[in-house]
């Protein structure tokens, strides 16, 4: 019975807002900046490229649009019955508050998730067009597969291992006079804290690294890729020889050599016979080059990753359109809960900033955890004066709220070509319900104490 | 269902204050109310503009909560939820949705009272025959007329057969027919053992149904009582007589006038402007091919 | 004062004041202001680009907020009364469609230029306020402080005490403070010492702030004409379009294929917006070109002038 009247009130809305042409206003728009996008920002014009924008920016945009008109419509589908009285009306029959919001939020929800499907499936539809626009079998066609439309899981190295290469090496690198304080090899980290990681993976000309990556789960060794970025030590982008040793489980080694310059993302294939008991062992040597440099990985920062192949473009775009559904049902809840307490643009306005505030959450965190809100370029650190002092703590009590929702979002990953775990998936679930329900908690609460009938 | 209560709605220094932003008191509207409301009676309560009608009504569906006092409806709080399913409420707006046709209105509240699909479908045909709008059940709220407005607000007060009927200027809006049909509506359920309160400004409507009244003034009864009571003098009298010759009357006068020392006022009567227009039109309408 | 001119003056009066007294005027008026305030504070690490980007920000969120205004202004006006069937008691008087709809778009314009004087003084605060090298102007921002603060106490106290409305007595505080601070700050340089009135002051901000604001105007135009036969929402989504689609129109007509026809309807129909972008030009230094200012002047003047024909003639059709 508690259902059917929740279901009561969700259809009415949903009928409302079909009836009042915002809903085809809203699709129309959506539709509208889906398939401009692509027009307006030509990109490098390479498939990649156009994929990437269709990816990338139809999506955020798409889901920017559905952000803002959620919290309108949430905020305004309570207060607006309010103040036009309707809901006199409704709140007289044997309805509680709390079934009048969850009938609301279910009705925003639920046409959020037509949209987000609507959504999905002209991006879906864009990027099968690009990609069949190129002629089968073509490289260009056949790299796209493999880096963007296949859904790959990143693994970084064992980072407790990472050793250098064999102490040879080293009582080389001590003999050789030439060899400059800075190419010295750094001794390897006693524990993975990012300075030592850092040191652990500089490489100086004529070295070794040896990498040991344990995927989470191996598909038959099929289809496995090895990402890397690395840095210089000089200034001038001067590409590096590099060569990649993989060891195979009968002891044969693969070696694989490239040329590759500082600061561009690559992508190497990895020989089947690589993996060994589910691991994978990699030596990447620093050959020099035609002005040796010492190379620096960052694998804390996707310097060093290993790409197992999980599943295919159509099943991420899913999980992650559904994490985006799930951030939808937490901005839902904020705007119908202030639509229940407040008047409708004093209502849209507070969604509105906490929106805002939600959005900022990685700026947020970075003050907290620096102290600071700008370093200057030079000069000592400006003295902090009572008003920023204030403000570090808003930050740090704005953090412990938002820090939970950062990094739950599939799209930055989509964009990537990455794999959207069904334990990503899941831990959004745990954490947007969770808040969705504490603001829902705190808005039926606020809500049963707001008169309605107020002259 | 739980028998009714001998007072279906009790009041008790019953006081309403809203205030400003500020919280300051801005407005009295309810003042010290106090209010039986029997079971099974017809209660007007009357007043002039401001004194507290409305807001009693919301108060005792828990739209607005009580600066003081008591207020007890069934004998449980106003603020309820279950209370509610056994009370029907005709608002004095059209507090309706205006993209939902008649059908789909009461629907939508039929479905608020929980009741299955097939009861549903059932009382909403019911109704919109009782409101006289079966041909327009497709039509949208937002395209009728303020009349057929009132019409739908009546019928969704009485989708659950409540006990308690709540009606706000239910004739506002209606045409002689449709006030008469309004009227004739509350004494059946009246009969039927429901209890209703009434509120209007059309006084003759309400001293034709109405058991009991209250007038509110400044938020406090000033006169309540039953109708019959609070309108009879005591020293006059009406004699009604059919078929007196003008010699016989003209004796009678006389005789009274002796008699009682005063010269009785003669008033003809005959139809009246109600009875009238609701003759022509059920005769035309019953003529017209 | 004629009759006619009278009821004219009557209705803008009337809707002008309703407008005003609603909470989103004011919400949004004080949105763009303290969004255009605030982000040369959170943009000190931007060196040597902060002025640009104080100035840049504030005629974006002048153009983007002020368009939401005039959405709403012209649905609120227009579209809620009609339904309301308050247009039709206005209507039931000696009173035209024609002037109803020239009144609506008066009013409309007026709440458009109010807020246009308030994100212009917010620019002018908004550039002094852009930090030389992380120093920040320590009597600018208690002069933007007191600007944005003390309306909002002013019209509180006036509504606990006199009764006021707040909105509309805060939004003409803002419009005032915001200038009494631009003006005051004028007399001072970054460091907080006496100088030449104006000296540290971009004055070009008024120019551009008053392109852009014809720029709303125009959007104004658009808006009340959809208005007379749209809801709120397909209203506000066509003028989101035409905004961004106008911000971009000469890309748009070059990226179509060469069809004259084509190209004449979309130049006709698309609203340069470009002429009302002065970013560019400010960014360059140096004055504005007054020309430049004159046409786009006339342009909006010509095309805000068709959009009203066609909306009167849209009213004048409209059965209620």
């Amino acid at each position: 019975m508690i259902f059917r009247r929740i279901l009561a009130v969700a259809s009415q809305t949903v009928k409302q807002a079909v009836r009042s042409r915002a809903l085809s206003s809203l699709t129309l728009l959506l539709i509208a900046v889906l398939l401009s996008i692509p027009f307006l920002i030509r990109g490098d014009g390479t498939l990649a490229g156009r994929l990437q924008i269709v990816i990338e920016y139809s999506l955020a945009a798409a889901m920017t649009l559905l952000s803002v008109t959620t919290l309108w419509a949430a905020a305004g589908t309570v207060a607006t019955e309010i103040e036009e009285r309707p809901l006199f009306l409704v709140l007289s029959k044997p309805v509680s508050r709390l079934e009048l919001w969850a009938g609301k939020w279910m009705a925003i929800v639920g046409l959020d998730a037509i949209l987000l499907a609507l959504t999905g499936g002209i991006v879906a539809a864009m990027v099968f067009h690009i990609v069949h626009s190129a002629p089968p079998g073509s490289p260009e066609r056949e790299s796209v597969v493999r880096d963007l439309l296949t859904a790959r899981e990143a693994t970084s190295p064992d980072l407790s291992t990472l050793t250098r290469a064999p102490a040879a090496e080293a009582e080389e690198a001590a003999a050789d006079e030439t060899t400059d304080e800075e190419d010295a090899p750094a001794a390897a980290p006693a524990a993975p804290d990012r300075h030592a990681i850092l040191a652990a993976c500089t490489v100086a000309p004529n070295r070794s690294l040896s990498l040991v990556f344990a995927p989470r789960a191996l598909a038959p060794a099929a289809g496995l890729s090895l990402a890397f970025k690395f840095a210089s030590s000089r200034p001038e982008r001067v590409p590096v020889l590099c060569a990649w040793t993989f060891t195979g489980a009968d002891g044969r080694t693969t070696v694989i050599a490239t040329t590759n310059t500082p600061g561009l993302r690559y992508t190497l294939p990895v020989p089947s016979p690589a993996i060994v008991d589910g691991k994978l062992n990699v030596t990447f040597s620093n050959l020099g080059g035609r002005i040796p440099s010492t190379v620096v990985f960052d694998p804390t920062a996707g310097g060093l990753e290993l790409l197992v192949p999980q599943g295919g473009f159509l099943g991420n775009l899913s999980k992650g359109l559904m994490i985006a559904l799930l951030r939808l049902s937490l901005i839902a809840a904020i705007g119908v809960s202030a639509g229940c307490l407040l008047s409708v643009p004093v209502a849209v306005f507070l969604s509105l900033f906490v929106l805002i505030l939600l959005a900022s959450s990685g700026y947020v965190q970075h003050v907290s955890a620096t102290g600071v809100f700008y370093v200057p370029h030079e000069g000592p650190m400006p003295e902090q004066g009572l008003p920023d002092r204030l403000t570090l703590r808003l930050f740090e009590a704005i953090n412990a709220v938002t820090a939970p929702l950062l990094d739950l979002d599939g799209l930055p990953l989509l964009e990537r070509g990455r794999w959207i775990g069904g334990a990503l998936v899941g831990q959004a679930a745990k954490v947007l319900l969770l808040y969705t329900a504490v603001v829902a908690a705190v808005g039926v609460l606020l809500f049963q104490r707001r008169e309605i009938g107020r002259a | 269902m739980k028998p009714l209560p001998e007072n279906v709605v009790s009041a008790r220094d019953l006081s309403k204050v809203f205030r400003d932003f500020w919280g300051r008191p801005r407005v009295r509207a309810v003042n010290g109310l106090n209010l039986n409301v029997q079971r099974g009676e017809v209660f007007g309560l009357l007043g002039p503009n401001g004194s507290g009608k409305s807001t009693t009504l919301k108060m005792i569906l828990g739209l607005l909560y009580p600066t003081a006092g008591d207020l007890r409806v069934l004998e449980c709080s106003p603020r309820d939820v279950a209370v509610k399913a056994r009370i029907g409420f005709m608002p004095e707006d059209s507090y309706l949705y205006r993209y939902l046709s008649a059908e789909e209105t009461l629907l939508f509240y039929a479905g608020l009272y929980g009741m299955p699909a097939s009861r549903r479908r059932q009382r909403t045909d019911e109704l919109l025959k009782l409101a006289g709008l079966e041909k327009d059940r497709h039509r949208r709220i937002g395209e009728f007329s303020k009349g057929m407005a009132r019409r739908i607000g009546l019928a969704q007060a009485l989708l659950n057969d409540p006990e308690l009927i709540l009606l706000d200027e239910p004739t506002s809006g209606l045409d002689p027919i449709g006030c008469r049909q309004v009227k004739d509506l509350i004494l059946d359920l009246a009969r039927r053992g429901r209890t209703i309160i009434v509120s209007s400004h059309h006084l003759a409507d309400m001293q034709d149904v109405c058991d009991r009244v209250a007038i509110l003034l400044d938020g406090r009864v000033c006169a309540e009582g039953p109708v019959a009571g609070l309108l009879r003098k005591s020293d006059t009298v009406r004699l009604t007589l059919q078929g007196v010759s003008e010699d016989k009357l003209s004796g009678l006068l006389a005789y009274l006038e002796r008699e009682t020392g005063a010269r009785p006022q003669v008033d003809r009567t005959g139809e009246t402007l109600e009875s009238l227009f609701i003759r022509v039109v059920t005769a035309g309408r019953q003529g017209a091919p | 004062m004629p009759p006619s001119l009278s009821k004219f003056a009557t209705l803008t009066r009337l809707s002008v004041t309703e407008l005003v007294r609603q909470p989103i005027c004011l919400l949004l008026t004080l949105g763009a202001t303290v969004l255009t305030i605030t982000v040369p504070l959170a943009t000190a690490h931007q060196i040597g680009q902060q002025s640009n980007l104080a100035r840049d920000s504030a005629l974006a969120f002048q153009f983007v907020i002020g368009m939401l205004l005039a959405a709403h202004a012209s649905c609120s006006t227009l579209t809620a009364e009609i339904r309301s069937n308050t247009a039709l008691t206005v209507l039931s008087k000696p009173v035209g469609r024609d002037m109803l709809f020239a009144a609506k778009f008066a009013a409309v314009a007026a709440v458009v230029l109010l807020f246009g004087l308030c994100s212009a003084a917010a620019g002018l605060l908004a550039d002094r306020l852009a930090p030389r090298f992380f120093e920040f102007d320590a009597l600018g921002l208690t002069l933007a402080a007191a600007a944005i603060g003390a309306p909002l106490a002013a019209a509180g106290a006036a509504n606990a005490f006199r009764g006021a409305r707040f909105s509309s007595t805060a939004l003409a505080a803002l419009a005032f403070s915001l200038w009494a601070a631009a003006l005051t700050l004028a007399f001072f340089d970054r460091e907080g010492n006496p100088a030449r009135f104006g000296a540290d002051m971009d004055w070009r901000l008024i120019p551009a702030a008053a392109l852009v604001t014809l720029a709303l105007v125009l959007l104004s135009a658009l808006a009340l004409s959809l208005a007379t036969r749209l809801p709120a929402a397909p209203t506000a989504a066509i003028l989101a379009t035409a905004l961004f689609a106008g911000l971009i129109s000469s890309y748009l007509i070059a990226i179509l294929p060469r069809v004259a026809a084509a190209r004449f309807a979309l130049r006709a129909a698309l609203p340069d917006l470009q002429s009302f972008w002065p970013a560019d030009d400010l960014a360059a230094g140096g004055p504005l070109d007054p020309n430049a200012l004159l046409r786009a002047s006339l342009y909006a003047t010509l095309y805000t002038g068709g959009l009203l024909c066609f909306g009167t003639l849209s009213f004048r059709r409209r059965q209620f």
